[in-house]
């Protein structure tokens, strides 16, 4: 898989709180497509 | 991968004495500078030449024009002004329009109090669509600015190099993949 960007998001689920990045704002999510098949999948960093 | 720079620069968005936008402006020079493969120079509104006599590609000026034709992406630094943006960047971002289609441009805000110049960036957005230039997801936020930079113009808060590495990393990829597409992937 291809890691192709890191989005930021920014939850509202109390339980996400301690995952957040204190610099950056929010919790980063990796991005990542499949050269072969383009297929797509993502997951926190 | 191609191996040629990528040219990057940063442009200050404002003329006015004592902005607090150039520190800012030269933080971003100096982080893309650090990065491989980037070139970057800072192109100051202040000394672009102007007229206001008159606006549009018709007053364009040849050194803003061949800085922009060669860029592959643009770092705007954006003081927000009554809720909006520069006039004079906007007035300067008007004289061209060819030299900006299908490249990235990033924009850091600045402001004064407490939203690091979101309001601003929020206007920006739709201008810089429509000349063509593609916007990262990533902003860079310089909230109560008057208090991010020591006397000598050095930054006192490091908490703002994780999110200026984030919004530069986002920005390279789109370049590299916006000069491959302006080179390599006809319209149609």
């Amino acid at each position: 898989m291809n890691h192709h960007a890191d989005k930021l998001l920014h939850p509202t689920d109390p339980a996400d709180a301690a995952a957040v990045d204190r610099d950056l704002g929010g919790i980063v999510e990796e991005l990542h497509a499949c050269p072969a098949c383009g297929a797509s999948a993502s997951r926190r960093a | 991968m191609d191996a040629r720079p990528l040219f990057i620069p940063v442009l200050l968005g404002t003329p006015r004495q004592g902005r607090m936008s150039e520190p800012v402006a030269r933080l971003m020079v100096s982080e893309l500078a650090r990065r491989p493969g980037i070139e970057t120079e800072l192109i100051d509104v202040a000394r672009i030449p102007l007229r206001l006599d008159d606006a549009g590609e018709a007053t364009k000026d040849p050194t803003f024009s061949a800085q922009m034709m060669r860029s592959d992406a643009l770092v705007i630094v954006s003081p927000e002004y009554n809720h909006g943006y520069s006039g004079l960047l906007k007035h300067a971002l008007d004289t061209l329009l060819k030299e900006y289609i299908h490249k990235a441009a990033g924009i850091v805000g600045v402001s004064a109090g407490p939203f690091g110049g979101t309001r601003g960036i929020q206007d920006l957005l739709p201008v810089l669509r429509e000349l063509g230039l593609v916007t990262i997801f990533w902003d860079v936020n310089f909230s109560n600015v008057q208090n991010v930079f020591d006397a000598a113009g050095a930054l006192r808060d490091q908490a703002y190099l994780p999110r200026i590495d984030k919004f530069l990393q986002e920005l390279v990829w789109m370049a590299r993949t916006l000069r491959h597409g302006r080179e390599q992937i006809a319209l149609g």
